[in-house]
């Protein structure tokens, strides 16, 4: 009997001394800092991002020298993680880098891109970027990089294979897959795993036609062109036998990437710009080039993915004034095309993509980019959405799965009411 | 336990050696705030740390959390009710107990003859111990992302060794594929679990006096025999130790799976707390949900420190020095308690049993050929042990090996297929480059001050709890000790957010003495529990002579208890140190601003996993420079090492 008792006693004694820092937590509130001060988040791409940082906000600070930057760079896979933490505790950043905003609009936390950004800055960004980063016609995601995708074929592996050019439809593939499997290489490296099975799926369910949302802007996951899209792929994998073991579980980056680059690969998906090149690429003897997506018919209107990050800006009250500041300058001409060229993206300004149109890597990229199609960024489930598809979507590749299934379930994900 | 017995237990130290006779009713007062004296710090700084962070995640578990994070306010049970509907839930739940029972099952299992084995005195059984140290010194973070790579489908080691051998005609991806998947990761955590549990049982079978063996020799006894009858029995209580901790252990263990599996669509490999990581992070984006989660994961471990607690504490009767309170079995709580420890003893006792069925089935057909090969053995032995030890010891290192090839490999030939065992032109450049690539000096300096600052702190804070409570009977005393092992048994991942709120609240963002704070209340519990099992084993007599010259209470700790007790603090030492060095989910919340290089090696080094391309060789490099700091202190004071590990469970 008095074993509990004490227990308890003991666990109440922290209880109080731990509500007591609570009491200190709810008075001190958010540490904000002195008015002149902003907190910006940025997420890594490489190991080239936060040399670039630093260097860009001490130029900044002797600019502006009584505005003071913290600046933290976080890599995606934390980023993804401590965002949430950020908005729960109400520890927003002033400017955070990311790839999603719609959610946050909605929620009321964003400035409009207009009151951070001046005009000349705001007149320069490619029109399509501005559409799908405005909710209702006021923007709120800024537009920061961009990439696109494209089929990129091992050259050798084609002649070896007798194929003489790139396929155009969804028959070719298929055929020019199974000579490519017949010569020794994996005929198509279908990266389904969790990395950026979105944007696989998304190539696939477009070229047949299908999509994310119809054009009232509602979800149909489970239409019947994306489940033939995704019954195609489960055939590549499960029938044809012209694609990598597990699929499903296959990222683009440490697998297809990875076997493009030591030339197993005949076909995969690529990103036809510099940080492919300069990342993969580089060393490797592989003579690659790259095509448009395939389309299940021709009638059906060439495009291409694609890929864009935001900057947004959290709202503070008088803290306006200096994320305009600091932005005008992150995108100064210079600046921004130093870091996009660093990185090897796509810029998201009419400016800088003029002064790369004479790169022949980057104006590969840039002449695919009037044909983009997007995510639907405006929709704020969406980013419930992409999670829920990297994480599930690739099961649909596992023999005795049904794909309608998988998508199924996502859809249910984009109605549910949580 | 009564207050009387307690009160009465402790006389020289508390009120008694006070000059003055005052009214008894003020000294009994002083008297019972004696022992906030000595555990007031250690409950002071959990309650600080660990407290705030746990009522956190149980309000979280009650409010419903939008997708991006916004508290909605409360909404009861729904967050239970929508986990209960999770379709996944059943395999998560099966997967953490075959995950469990594997793990830890198979690790005893080899642990044992391990264990045996490093006992035995050879030529070379330093080095074999050290080199089962490394897999343990080295960050879980980095150790997985190691064996990911080992386990890769067309560049991987692990195929190419395989295809080498003719076990496999086709490369196997092991990880990808839902059929090997899980097993691959069974294989690594038992291997890292390994280390600390062979420590645990070394421990144990130090404690049994040599005399003992030669005596079963005399009387006949085979070395089997010997082993069964004499040493397995006395074993017994390291055994439970070892399990019950790595019980704890590899149901919190969150890295391995996340690292080699965690990337895999579906749920085929999770368990409880990678589970709830994606029902936060990816599944679900739904932190209330996680919360919830969080919570019962924590009432299972409750259930477990209680068996823990009650397998220490029922040794402690054994040895009669506590009296039991034959009225706590009447509560409901202690009811509860004793019918998971039921559990729980039923199966360790149960897993001894197959233990001896098995070994015995194995050795009664064996016995003659058995007696063939001892005298060969005999013969043999100055020979075979280090050879055995050799064997071992490369079996540990070789994933190292594999690290350390492939930190000198170019970006080509870390993803050569298959995989190429030596680099074509080794870039030994990588380990001179790294330290300009990111920080790493700043880092490394970072690691350490804020290891050694937590290591010292909990080593201030814990050495007087532990020796009072080792001392003192009191009120509270098993509340306490009950409490601060609690604290051990939060996933971090769950506490992240009341850990970030609470940090920020105190201004402590990026500055070293938060996060010394916060991995020292972390880590105290382990202190406190194995100081507190030595110093009761030093025999009172000692500082009872020293009280009567005239020392103080403290100064007979500092000068006559602490010097008698090097083993245990060492051991403390080496675990706080290696547990802060390679810690990562803190560090990362709330110490991470790379402008003024304010970040830790393991957060720092991440830096090499960029969005599109992991640098496998800088990775790896600045992986191994991290290692050799741990190892090096490891070295040093590892004689001491084997002494205290299971004195908190022999004493």
């Amino acid at each position: 009997m008095r074993r509990a008792p004490r227990i308890a006693a003991g666990i109440g004694l922290l209880g109080a001394v731990g509500l007591a820092t609570a009491g200190t937590a709810v008075a001190s509130g958010r540490a904000s800092g002195p008015s002149g001060s902003i907190n910006v988040v940025m997420a890594q791409y490489s190991s080239k991002t936060t040399p670039y940082w630093k260097d860009l906000v001490s130029r900044f600070e002797k600019q502006d020298p009584q505005i003071h930057v913290n600046l933290r760079v976080i890599d995606w896979n934390t980023l993804l993680q401590q965002v949430p933490t950020m908005i729960q505790t109400h520890s927003y950043p002033d400017i955070l880098n990311f790839n999603n905003y719609a959610t946050y609009a909605k929620a009321g936390l964003l400035f409009p891109a207009s009151d951070v950004l001046s005009p000349a800055v705001r007149a320069d960004f490619i029109k399509s970027f501005v559409k799908s980063d405005s909710i209702g016609g006021v923007q709120y995601g800024i537009p920061w990089i961009a990439s696109v995708r494209g089929l990129g074929y091992n050259k050798a592996a084609f002649a070896k294979a007798g194929i003489a050019k790139p396929p155009q439809t969804w028959a070719q593939f298929v055929t020019d897959a199974k000579k490519a499997t017949k010569a020794g290489y994996i005929g198509y490296c279908l990266p389904l795993g969790s990395e950026e099975a979105q944007a696989e799926f998304s190539l696939w369910a477009w070229s047949n036609g299908g999509g994310w949302v119809n054009s009232a802007g509602k979800f149909t996951i489970n239409s019947p062109k994306n489940i033939q899209a995704l019954n195609f792929l489960a055939k590549l994998a499960n029938v044809d036998k012209v694609t990598e073991p597990n699929p499903g579980s296959t990222d683009r980056t440490s697998g297809c990437w990875a076997d493009f680059a030591t030339g197993k690969v005949a076909m995969t998906e690529i990103m036809p710009l510099g940080t492919f090149q300069t990342s993969f690429m580089a060393k490797s003897k592989v003579n690659w080039a790259s095509a448009p997506w395939p389309r299940a018919n021709l009638s059906i209107p060439k495009f291409t993915l694609g890929v864009q990050d935001v900057l947004m800006a959290f709202k503070r009250t008088g803290n306006a004034p200096l994320d305009k500041a600091f932005l005008d300058f992150v995108y100064q001409k210079s600046n921004y095309l130093n870091f996009v060229q660093r990185e090897g993206f796509l810029p998201a300004t009419a400016s800088a993509s003029a002064a790369l149109a004479h790169n022949p890597v980057d104006a590969t990229g840039i002449a695919l980019l009037p044909s983009a199609k997007f995510y639907p960024l405006t929709n704020p489930k969406w980013n419930q959405i992409q999670a829920a598809v990297q994480s599930q979507i690739g099961t649909a590749m596992t023999p005795g799965t049904s794909p309608a299934s998988v998508l199924n379930s996502l859809q249910q994900v984009a109605t549910s009411g949580r | 336990m009564s207050v009387t017995t307690a009160s009465s237990t402790a006389p020289a130290v508390s009120g008694g050696r006070s000059r003055t006779t005052g009214p008894p009713r003020p000294r009994r007062h002083a008297r019972r705030l004696v022992p906030l004296v000595w555990i007031g710090p250690t409950v002071a700084l959990i309650a600080a740390v660990v407290v705030y962070p746990a009522i956190e995640m149980v309000i979280t578990s009650l409010h419903r959390i939008s997708s991006i994070g916004l508290d909605q306010g409360f909404t009861g049970l729904g967050n239970f009710r929508n986990l209960f509907s999770e379709p996944a839930l059943g395999h998560v739940v099966v997967n953490t107990v075959l995950w469990v029972v594997l793990v830890v099952g198979c690790t005893v299992l080899l642990s044992l003859p391990l264990a045996q084995f490093l006992n035995k005195r050879f030529a070379g059984r330093r080095v074999v111990r050290w080199a089962l140290i490394v897999p343990w010194a080295a960050s879980l973070v980095m150790t997985a992302t190691l064996w990911r790579y080992i386990y890769e489908g067309s560049y991987g080691m692990l195929n190419r060794v395989l295809l080498d051998l003719h076990l496999i005609s086709a490369p196997v991806y092991w990880y990808q594929n839902p059929a090997t998947a899980f097993w691959c990761l069974i294989v690594v955590g038992v291997i890292v679990s390994i280390p600390f549990t062979t420590y645990v049982l070394l421990a144990g079978l130090q404690a049994i006096p040599p005399e003992l063996d030669d005596a079963t020799r005399v009387d006949g006894c085979s070395a089997w025999q010997a082993y069964r009858f004499v040493t397995f029995p006395l074993l017994r209580t390291s055994l439970t130790v070892a399990i019950v901790l790595n019980t704890i252990y590899v149901f919190n263990s969150f890295p391995i799976i996340w690292v080699i599996t965690g990337k895999i669509p579906g749920d085929a490999t999770d368990t409880t707390i990678t589970f709830m990581y994606k029902i936060a992070f990816t599944y679900r984006l739904d932190a209330g949900e996680a919360a919830a989660l969080g919570v019962l994961n924590v009432a299972v471990l409750m259930a477990l420190v209680g068996v823990y607690v009650r397998h220490v504490r029922r040794s402690e009767s054994d040895a009669a020095a506590v009296p039991s309170a034959p009225g706590a079995r009447r509560s409901a709580f202690a009811a509860a308690r004793r019918g998971v420890a039921t559990v729980l003893a039923g199966l360790a006792s149960g897993l001894e049993a197959v233990l001896a069925r098995l070994a015995a089935g194995v050795a009664l057909p064996l016995r003659r050929p058995a007696a063939v090969l001892a005298t060969g053995w005999r013969r043999g032995r100055a020979v075979g042990l280090p050879v055995i030890g050799a064997l071992v010891a490369a079996f540990f290192l070789a994933p190292y090996a594999v690290m350390f090839l492939s930190s000198i490999k170019s970006n080509l030939d870390l993803f050569h297929s298959p995989a190429l065992y030596l680099p074509t032109h080794p870039e030994w450049g990588n380990f001179a480059s790294v330290w300009s690539q990111i920080p790493l000096a700043s880092y490394l300096v970072n690691s350490l001050i804020i290891a050694g600052g937590s290591t010292l702190l909990v080593l201030g804070v814990a050495l007087p709890a532990a020796y009072y409570t080792a001392r003192h009977r009191f009120r509270g005393r098993q509340a306490f000790l009950y409490a601060i092992l609690v604290t051990q048994m939060f996933a971090p991942v769950a506490l992240v957010v009341g850990i970030f709120r609470e940090v920020s609240s105190v201004n402590g963002m990026n500055s070293y003495w938060a996060l010394i704070l916060i991995d020292a209340g972390f880590n105290l519990a382990f202190a406190v529990w194995i100081m507190n099992g030595y110093l009761a084993s030093i025999p009172v007599d000692i500082e009872d002579a020293a009280l009567v010259d005239g020392a103080t209470p403290f100064q007979t700790m500092t000068r006559v208890v602490l010097p008698l007790a090097k083993p245990a603090i060492v051991t403390a030492v080496i675990f706080t140190f290696i547990q802060v060095w390679n810690e990562f989910v803190v560090a990362e919340t709330v110490f991470n601003n790379p402008t003024t290089n304010r970040e830790t090696l393991t957060v720092g080094i991440n830096a090499f996993v960029g969005l599109y391309q992991t640098q496998y060789n800088y990775l790896f490099v600045a992986s191994l420079i991290g290692i050799v700091p741990v190892v090096v202190l490891f070295a040093t004071i590892e004689r001491y090492l084997v002494g205290g590990l299971t004195a908190g469970s022999i004493k």
